[in-house]
């Protein structure tokens, strides 16, 4: 049965579906419940030889808005991209291909933030405007990581700030595939790269005349006998150890992780915000969490823990978060690979967990459209991709895996 | 806006600084002090600023900086609102959405109040109310593309692009030719597109790849784009009238090699942007920065100017206590003493009528007295002319 002839049928379609396995039953009525919803389409990606799915490795990025005093963030934003050739038994294609990216709303950085004025100071390096510190730039080519099996693009500079000047922090990249040998575009897709500079230091460090960042720096300097205020711009990774960057900081002195956290936790009372995390991580308007586990009612602390848990001392920054398997235990399902984070996970053939199931902060289905643009176009529901037609070309017989 | 008479009478806002830098002067005004968090993206008739700033409930909103601001109502179903254009008759345009929404809605704020025009972000207006921005519906792919569009009396026209997927309109003149910028067949860097109608031509660079133009007046179109180096340039571009590029010029930045930016522009031709992110204006072959014309002392940066009217009052944003925030320059001529436009004996008569009794409106130089040193700085002026 070709079933790519019944996806104009609409019942027909509906009917081999009921195929499927209770994987991705289980995903589909995740869906629904999170208020999922379908819509037919006139153009259909499933018929494609080759398929790309495109994602951010965190689901958001903060940065500074202002780098002329201090540095916590400089715009990083790193995409990643999968490209599968669809067939009976599908596979990810690594070679042959040329993978591009642009941000059709946001082509320029160096008009929107001043930090490639101050990144000689703060970061010793000399970057040409709209050049990231991992020498990407606003649109450009995606490079093969082998050992994820994806394409990749690190470091690019977006400011939250589309092009006719309105603040934008889920702008929509485009990834764009072609052949090597003719040149033809071969797939396309959309994805969200999140950035954010709403961190609201200003709740609390407002000494009447001065900036933020001076009350934050004249803060640091009364309770740790630093003289910050007369070495700015200063960048706070370059003594505090922060993963983020690879810096590794000054012997004796904590983690930025931890410094942060636990310097702010008895603090945290003034703070009236429904999410008091969103006191200092974007944030009340931007929403960070913004995925099937925020419509749910879970939040920030339910898998990370609470301030004194993210700031212990012995906990390593960005390397050791959450796991979902701490939540979804349920037999015959295997979540992160073993000792591996969510978003370097593979599973089902080599694919990234990311590519089905979306960002961390974003797992679908999330509550923003533009995050669920992908999974509408491919699939027609939002929602993890749990529609084996988007990489099958034919209903496989077998039980979907995880892990195989 | 262009061809608007400045009113600046009915301004009445809170004036901070006065700069005697030589060249142009200008009184700084902070339109934010009212609410903080702020950007002023244009200017309606009688040069009132309008643009954004940042609502008690942390959202974008649309407001006019006039005394005291006019703040415009929300519309249901949307948490963003941004005010960017107007026309003749004071109507004002902007666009409203919602963070991780596919699809902003352009609206249109006048005495009636504020209702919804299209779903397109509506970025600028000509004269009479024809409006150009870009749609985001969705194609028949599915895929959310930025698509410049021209909306005038109730329909909307989504253009042609260069060959790519994606677009972007910024401006439109009276002839409603629209600038802005598109993706060719490559898909790759945005080039700067000019609209004479559905169709999209390529504006060139300065020999880079890239570029966007941001603003159109008659023979005129400036933007930015890659110089062969890479770096983006200020740019104008002189066009025939058939819109045929004479020539490209560089319009300078900071240094010789800065990156810089523009993004409005009169009738004059005079150009207002972003260099080295410094507010900067672009006249007579020289690339100035703005922050060069306002005391030292404000606690400002000037970092972006998004526009300026034929009357040179330019609106932007600076950075102030740490934030982002509006901003005007109101051009001052010191020899000008009574406004009026001329440098004549009627101004020195009226300096010298304050001067003689001491009035505080003959201390030039903001010291708190009115003495010798005031006379001579009103005499040079006087002199020098505007």
């Amino acid at each position: 049965m070709d079933l790519r002839v019944l996806k104009g049928n609409p019942m027909k379609m509906k009917n081999s579906r009921r195929l499927m396995n209770l994987a991705a039953a289980a995903c589909a009525l995740l869906s629904s419940v999170a208020g999922a919803s379908i819509v037919e389409r006139s153009q259909d990606p499933q018929r494609d030889p080759y398929v790309v799915m495109a994602f951010n490795d965190l689901g958001m990025h903060c940065m500074n808005n202002d780098f002329s005093q201090m540095m916590i963030l400089p715009p990083y934003n790193t995409l990643h991209a999968q490209v599968i050739k669809r067939g009976g038994e599908p596979s990810i294609v690594g070679s042959g291909i040329t993978v591009t990216y642009e941000l059709p709303s946001n082509t320029h950085a160096s008009d929107k933030t001043n930090f490639w004025e101050y990144a000689p100071a703060l970061l010793g390096v000399s970057l040409p405007p709209d050049v990231g510190l991992a020498g990407n730039g606003m649109f450009g080519t995606m490079i093969r990581n082998t050992s994820r099996g994806d394409f990749e693009a690190v470091g690019i500079p977006v400011a939250p700030v589309d092009d006719d000047g309105k603040e934008n922090p889920y702008p929509l990249a485009f990834v764009t595939v072609r052949s090597n040998s003719t040149g033809a575009i071969i797939a396309q897709t959309q994805a969200v790269v999140p950035v954010s500079w709403e961190m609201s230091c200003n709740l609390c460090h407002t000494t009447p005349g001065e900036t933020v960042a001076t009350s934050i720096l004249k803060s640091h300097d009364r309770l740790h006998g630093t003289t910050l205020i007369n070495q700015q711009p200063v960048m706070c990774a370059s003594c505090h150890a922060d993963n983020a960057l690879g810096t590794t900081g000054q012997q004796g002195v904590p983690n930025l992780s931890s410094a942060m956290h636990l310097a702010h936790a008895p603090r945290m009372g003034q703070v009236t915000l429904d999410n008091s995390c969103y006191a200092c991580h974007p944030g009340v308007r931007t929403n960070c969490q913004r995925d099937v586990h925020a419509a749910r009612g879970v939040t920030c602390t339910t898998c990370h823990g609470d301030m004194a848990a993210v700031g212990n001392p012995a906990r390593n920054p960005w390397a050791q978060e959450p796991s979902c398997a701490s939540c979804h235990q349920r037999e015959e399902f295997e979540f992160e690979q073993p000792g591996v984070l969510f978003r370097n996970s593979t599973g089902h053939g080599g694919v990234q967990c990311m590519t089905c199931h979306g960002s961390p902060h974003v797992i679908g289905p999330a509550v923003t459209a533009t995050d669920n643009a992908q999974a509408m176009r491919l699939q027609g529901h939002t929602g993890p991709l749990n529609d084996c037609l988007v990489c099958h070309t034919s209903q496989p017989n077998e039980p979907f895996e995880h892990k195989r | 806006m262009k061809n608007l008479n400045t009113n600046l009478a009915a301004l009445v806002l809170s004036t901070l600084a006065l700069s005697s830098a030589a060249g142009q002067t200008y009184t700084l005004v902070d339109l934010g002090a009212f609410a903080g968090q702020s950007e002023a993206y244009g200017l309606a008739p009688g040069s009132i600023p309008l643009g954004s700033f940042v609502n008690p409930d942390s959202h974008f909103q649309s407001v006019l900086f006039t005394t005291p601001e006019t703040v415009l109502s929300t519309i249901a179903g949307y948490k963003e609102q941004v005010a960017f254009t107007s026309d003749a008759t004071g109507r004002v345009y902007g666009t409203t959405y919602s963070f991780g929404d596919l699809t902003p809605s352009g609206f249109v704020a006048d005495s009636s109040g504020v209702s919804l025009l299209a779903p397109f972000a509506a970025r600028a207006s000509n004269s009479s109310g024809v409006i150009a921005g870009t749609s985001y519906a969705a194609d028949s792919g599915l895929r959310y593309l930025p698509r410049a569009a021209v909306w005038n009396t109730g329909t909307l026209t989504v253009l042609g692009t260069l060959g790519g997927a994606t677009s972007q309109a910024m401006d439109i003149d009276d002839r409603a030719w629209v600038v802005g910028s598109s993706t060719t067949a490559n898909e790759a860097a945005s080039r700067p597109a000019l609209w004479k109608s559905a169709t999209a031509s390529d504006l060139g660079t300065l020999g880079g790849t890239a570029g966007q133009a941001l603003a159109i007046y008659a023979n005129r179109i400036v933007g930015h784009s890659q110089n062969a180096a890479g770096v983006r340039r200020a740019t104008l571009w002189n066009i025939d009238t058939a819109g045929n590029v004479v020539s490209r010029v560089d319009l300078g930045g900071l240094t010789s090699t800065a990156y810089s930016y523009a993004l409005g522009m009169n009738s004059t031709g005079k150009a207002v942007g972003t260099s080295k992110f410094h507010a900067v204006l672009f006249e007579n072959g020289a690339c100035i920065d703005l922050n060069s014309r306002i005391p030292p002392t404000t606690g400002w940066t000037l970092d972006k100017a998004w526009d300026i009217n034929d009357s040179g009052v330019i609106v932007g944003a600076g950075t102030y206590m740490g934030f982002p925030r509006a901003f005007m320059l109101v051009p001052f001529c010191l020899g000008d003493f009574n406004n009026d436009g001329f440098v004549n004996a009627l101004d020195y008569d009226e300096f010298a009528g304050f001067f003689e009794v001491a009035d505080p409106a003959a201390d030039i130089n903001n010291d708190g007295f009115v003495n010798a040193l005031d006379y001579d700085e009103f005499a040079s002026a006087f002199e020098a002319g505007c």
